[in-house]
């Protein structure tokens, strides 16, 4: 059996001590089946229930929200979802079925726990977690066990902590299962590739299934101190007279930095004209509504600090306006707006990094489509076909330590399990 | 002074931003200079400054906000921006305070010397704002704001016109925010709505109640018109009577003389209560916006039913707290308070019964309950449906068996919970009432910002929905002025006592058990 999830605490409850688990192991006497799995999840709650009334007199409360599938392959991106999941649930109660992906050979079984955390009212919250442990070469049927686990009612996300190969089969049914998938391009080997294969993903993927990309929620903040800067009835008219916007980044947030570009041009309707590169920077040139020529120029600068650096934009209208925004420190940002004939005004924000759980929980809060996402993901793939020549994509490489072939294995093995999960 | 009616000021901001498309974050208001009549006061340190900085923490304000605030007390900008540290470093629910945050807020704030009657006080306070335009980019753009006792209203209102505090360029913004109380009774009210309607066009007068600030009050709407199963309960057809609730489990916390002339009726019956029996018994609005929602909920004011101040024992119980124990500590009665008068007929808890005269509530009465030294502090609404038409469970299986209630609580624990009969499990068909329970805190793990946050955006942003119309005030002090002439037409001498820390007095519990009914324990 796994170890037993750590849950965190949070800042507005205690950690209750009366978590329940339980454990389905595939063997000859006993399927990793949902019947099984449904009846450890019965027991493991009149557990706990039980002992909390007891204790409080009161029965727990249960709430869920959505049901999250988190994928991880491997055991650094186990440990990082395990370390991040109890923070997020906390924020959004759900049914969480974590699917940890071992090498071929490795055990197939599933552990339940039931996590309470005490509430300052005196009442006790608590959510599930269904942790599935599958061999990468039975991820065929995965699938089948996932969509009769999730809760009915509620929407189903799912977050792939690490690289995924999108064309792979075992991806393409286990997305099948959800409304929403998340990925995190920044964990991709190359980042430009990895946004380009989501587009294509999502627009195969019609309405049956939308996602977004954490480095896209990393760059939120970003996009909310450069939309309030356009608030200004002095700056708001100068919407439309951008001609320059430098974006500067670590060149590990550079799937910030390109989709922070591509939200700019598609919400200000810029047709691309050209993209180049070398190792320090990436320059779009487009044209705006007008047809007037827009340059944005992506700076990759290797030194202290991480994540966005800058983002500066010069305007022209009547007048000439500049406007910046400037991590300061850590945890600190200005904005300033500068426009010719008037006062030029600076602010300093706070600007605190999110935490992987907070990134993650504000893009549960999405249920639907983003299109805001989906055009500026859009316009990125499309700087990157420029940037190759237009020349088609490669196949995905295989994912760090995925099997080869895993995907698409049939043998004899994977159909035996899938045999088992009823 | 303006002679004729003022026209309303401009637009509050743009929608025309692309850019915001999508992001969850709250508008920016255009950058403005927010005037605080009574800077040195409670509520400024308390509430005010302490939500502004909270709203710059969320990145909220725009560049070039501007706090000026003018009081009588002698105290230079730099004092006022050091005592404002402090009230931060002690109110602001987001704590520790950031240096580089406040600092920058910081430069924005401002303050100004002087008397509320004092002619030149208001010129020097022009000249400074007319600076500040300059110096921070704030367009001429104005929120006032009136944390002064209501008797200095009158002056400040009239300075702030005949001084032309309330002009600016084309398109700026001049508004003002009032707290309450909105007057003593109707015809006081309706006095100052002259006065303020004289200088302030009405969608720029913001009167600010708390408690529309609160996310659960605001959830009313939601929880109503959001879920298409409730709505057709909501009704004659189906509740028997609804209860508001917002009792307080502290005393007058030595405010005697403000208490002695307010009293439970005038400090929470007349506005929150108000506002919380409006939200429940209005109609669907034909969009969320301020009028409509506005408009909905003056419909539902006029329609309760006039209490004739003769028939005013069958529909009200007043009384006041003696002593007794909260929370395990013994407690004075109120006429033993400071700045009580021993004498005193000021009720510290009151019940009422109203009726709403129309199609939809016809019949069902509204109970509302308020008073101080109650056992807790919760404020709840309960909609209590009326009992299954034909029962099946003879004998003892019904025993236990409550009608259903949906209940929604506004604070402390923001939730909402329904109460339906099930089976006891065993041979015996026996059933028992259970609780069905959603609590924010449990599905939503974050914190709720402040009301005074919410509405101090709302007002810069120039969006009126979570503020009080002229004509609702009035309509609430119509009923409530019927009620309080009717007390002053009984026989005088002291008004029943509750003990501290129950329910209050046994007259209340009659009051409803005549009825057949019970008051809730919430």
């Amino acid at each position: 059996m796994s170890t037993a999830p750590r849950p965190t605490t949070p800042a507005t409850a205690v950690h209750d001590p009366r978590d329940a688990h339980g454990h389905v192991h595939g063997d000859a006497q006993r399927s990793v089946s949902v019947d099984n799995i449904h009846q450890e999840l019965t027991r493991v709650w009149n557990e706990v229930s039980h002992d909390i009334a007891e204790r409080d007199g009161l029965a727990p409360i249960h709430t869920s929200v959505l049901n999250l599938v988190i994928v991880a392959r491997g055991a650094a991106e186990a440990r990082l979802a395990t370390d991040t999941l109890h923070q997020l649930v906390q924020q959004v109660p759900s049914r969480v079925i974590f699917v940890r992906i071992g090498e071929a050979g490795s055990p197939f079984d599933a552990a339940i726990s039931a996590n309470c955390r005490l509430l300052t009212s005196g009442r006790s919250a608590c959510y599930e977690v269904i942790e599935v442990r599958t061999p990468e070469d039975q991820l065929r049927a995965l699938p089948s066990l996932l969509a009769p686990l999730e809760l009915f009612d509620v929407p189903s996300f799912m977050w792939w902590v690490g690289e995924v190969d999108f064309h792979a089969d075992s991806f393409q049914r286990m997305a099948d299962t959800a409304e929403r998938v998340i990925i995190d391009s920044a964990r991709f080997r190359d980042t430009t590739t990895a946004l380009e294969r989501f587009d294509a993903f999502l627009q195969e993927s019609g309405a049956t299934c939308t996602g977004t990309d954490i480095a896209w929620a990393r760059a939120t903040s970003w996009r909310e101190l450069i939309a309030q800067s356009f608030d200004h009835p002095n700056t708001q008219p100068l919407i439309r007279g951008i001609q320059r916007v430098e974006i500067s980044y670590d060149p590990r947030a550079e799937a910030q930095g390109l989709l922070l570009a591509g939200w700019l041009a598609a919400r200000l309707n810029w047709t691309l004209r050209s993209a180049t590169e070398d190792a320090d920077e990436l320059i779009v040139r487009a044209a705006d509504a007008n047809g007037r020529p827009v340059t944005i120029t992506c700076f990759r600068q290797a030194t202290s600090g991480v994540g966005l650096r800058a983002v500066r934009i010069l305007a022209r209208d009547r007048h000439t306006a500049r406007i910046s925004v400037r991590r300061r420190s850590e945890g600190l940002s200005s904005v300033s707006v500068e426009v010719a004939g008037s006062a030029a005004q600076e602010r300093v924000v706070r600007d605190v990094q999110p935490t992987l759980a907070e990134l993650v929980g504000r893009e549960l809060l999405i249920h639907s489509r983003d299109p805001i996402f989906g055009e500026a993901l859009s316009f990125v793939s499309a700087v990157v076909r420029k940037l190759r020549g237009a020349t088609s994509v490669a196949p995905d490489s295989q994912p760090p330590d995925a099997p080869s072939g895993a995907d698409t294995n049939t043998n004899t093995n994977a159909n035996t399990i899938e045999g088992q999960v009823t | 002074m303006s002679t004729t009616a003022p026209a309303s000021s401009g637009a509050p901001t743009t929608t025309s931003n692309p850019l915001r498309e999508g992001l969850l974050i709250e508008r920016t208001p255009a950058p403005c200079v927010m005037v605080i009549f009574g800077a040195s006061g409670d509520l400024t340190r308390r509430k005010l400054i302490p939500a502004l900085y909270n709203l710059a923490l969320e990145r909220l304000l725009p560049a070039g906000f501007s706090v000026v605030g003018f009081a009588r007390q002698d105290m230079t900008t730099h004092t006022f921006r050091a005592r404002m540290r402090e009230a931060v470093d002690e109110f602001s629910r987001r704590r520790p305070v950031d240096d580089a945050v406040w600092n920058s807020f910081a430069e924005g704030l401002t303050y100004v010397r002087g008397d509320f009657t004092d002619a030149s006080a208001y010129d020097r306070l022009r000249d400074h704002l007319t600076d500040l335009d300059t110096q921070r980019g704030t367009l001429g753009n104005r929120l006032h704001y009136l944390a002064t006792p209501p008797d200095f209203y009158d002056d400040i209102v009239t300075s702030i016109g005949t001084h032309a505090l309330d002009t600016g360029p084309e398109g700026s913004s001049q508004r003002i925010i009032v707290e309450k109380p909105f007057g003593h009774d109707l015809d006081s009210a309706r006095e100052l709505n002259e006065r303020i309607n004289r200088v302030f066009h009405e969608s720029d007068v913001f009167r600010i109640d708390h408690y529309l600030g609160k996310e659960t009050v605001q959830n009313i709407i939601a929880f109503r018109f959001a879920n298409g199963i409730f709505e057709p309960l909501w009704n004659r057809q189906y509740v028997d009577h609804v209860q508001i609730t917002v009792a307080e489990s502290i005393g007058i916390e030595g405010r005697g003389g403000y208490y002695e002339a307010s009293g439970a009726m005038r400090d929470m019956l007349q506005n929150h209560m108000m506002q919380l029996l409006s939200l429940v018994a209005m109609e669907p609005p034909i969009e969320l916006a301020a009028d409509p929602v506005r408009d909905e909920k003056v419909k539902v004011l006029r329609a309760i039913r006039p209490i004739r101040p003769d028939l005013v024992r069958r529909f009200s119980v007043r009384a006041q707290y003696g002593g007794g124990y909260v929370s395990g500590e013994e407690v004075g009665p109120y006429l033993a308070e400071e700045r009580v008068d021993p004498a005193s007929t000021t009720e510290t808890f009151v019940a009422l019964k109203l009726f709403i005269d129309n199609w939809r509530w016809a019949g069902v009465p509204f109970y509302l309950r308020t008073g101080k030294r109650l056992p807790k502090r919760v404020s709840e609404i309960a909609i209590q449906f009326k009992r299954a038409p034909h029962l099946l469970f003879g004998g003892s299986a019904a025993d236990g068996m409550e009608p259903n209630v949906l209940s929604l609580d506004i604070q402390p624990d923001e939730g909402i919970a329904l109460t339906f009969a099930v089976k006891v499990p065993g041979p015996m068909m026996q059933l028992r009432a259970v609780n069905m329970g959603f609590q924010y805190g449990t599905s939503f793990n974050v914190q709720s910002p402040d009301a005074y946050e919410r509405l101090l955006l709302d007002a810069m942003l120039g969006d009126g929905t979570l503020f009080t119309r002229r004509d609702e005030v009035e309509a609430a002090w119509t009923i409530v002025s019927q009620v309080l002439q009717g007390w002053a037409q009984q026989p005088t001498g002291p008004l029943p006592a509750y003990e501290s820390g129950t329910w209050g007095p046994v007259e209340a519990d009659a009051f409803l058990k005549m009825e057949g009914r019970t008051w809730r324990e919430p």
